[in-house]
């Protein structure tokens, strides 16, 4: 019985150390490996959302030149930073689906031929 | 730990050095896997923070693009508007000149040579008495900071 007490008591005490270092371990390296990654991220997203914002102003300025103010007004509702960037648009890792139907749907309206 | 510290009354046999390391230990373990934690989802942060960013700033670059792109279809090769060819050969030069990375002194050129494209464009806007096109630029950059807040964050990534 004494044995057994024991013996689930240093189970336990080493489960709780174990516990406890691990967690103060975990928030500190939580910390640590945020600030670069943050800025790795935003370099690796900004050229990708530039190259998005380009192709939607292209598509703006079409329209607006054309003089076709219903299909302008039109895009200018649709594409929006928030229709854009909505989650449909790209996989699980963020990376943009499919060309972004979105957009390759306005650029077929808009081609120069 | 050997089998002598359950003996009661005994003094245990704890190597202390042994105790801090296993600490150390589980410390380092924790340290690793919070890093790559934190790491995962400060990157995915970041990612969309970029994203946004990039779009917002490079919708006026697109625009502009599109309104050379299409002068040029329109004007290239009309005879009556060699002024006109010059100022776009100048605003295809100041459009290759951007770059969409963010690097430092990129950002600063990027700054300073969209200054020079609207400038452009609004010549050649007026030249054609097409003033609404370049006035139209400020609807493009405002559609760049439309987050409709009332939506569901979720189906933003």
């Amino acid at each position: 019985m004494l044995d057994d007490i024991w013996g689930e008591g240093e189970v336990s005490e080493t489960v709780e150390l174990k516990r406890r270092q691990h967690k103060k371990g975990y928030v500190d390296g939580v910390s640590q490996g945020q600030t670069a990654s943050l800025q790795q991220g935003f370099d690796s997203g900004y050229p990708t959302g530039a190259d998005l914002g380009t192709r939607v102003g292209r598509i703006l300025a079409i329209l607006k030149a054309r003089g076709d103010e219903d299909s302008y007004k039109q895009a200018i509702k649709e594409l929006g930073i928030s229709d854009v960037l909505k989650s449909t648009y790209f996989d699980g890792d963020l990376k943009v689906k499919d060309g972004h139907l979105l957009i390759e749907h306005w650029e077929k309206i808009v081609k120069i031929t | 730990m050997n089998s002598d510290t359950k003996l009661i009354g005994s003094i245990p046999d704890i190597d202390i050095d042994e105790t801090l390391n296993v600490e150390g230990q589980y410390y380092r373990e924790g340290v690793e896997s919070g890093l790559a934690q934190g790491a995962a989802d400060q990157y995915r942060d970041g990612l969309q923070y970029g994203y946004q960013t990039g779009y917002q700033r490079f919708l006026v670059v697109g625009y502009c693009k599109g309104l050379w792109e299409w002068w040029s279809y329109k004007y290239g090769d009309d005879k009556e508007h060699e002024r006109i060819k010059c100022h776009l050969n100048q605003l295809e030069t100041y459009l290759k000149e951007i770059d969409n990375s963010n690097d430092e002194a990129v950002v600063e050129k990027y700054e300073k040579t969209v200054i020079k494209i609207r400038n452009k464009i609004r010549v050649i806007a007026t030249v054609l008495k097409e003033p609404q096109l370049a006035k139209a630029i400020d609807d493009v950059i405002a559609i760049g900071g439309q987050v409709h807040l009332n939506e569901n964050p979720d189906d933003m990534w």
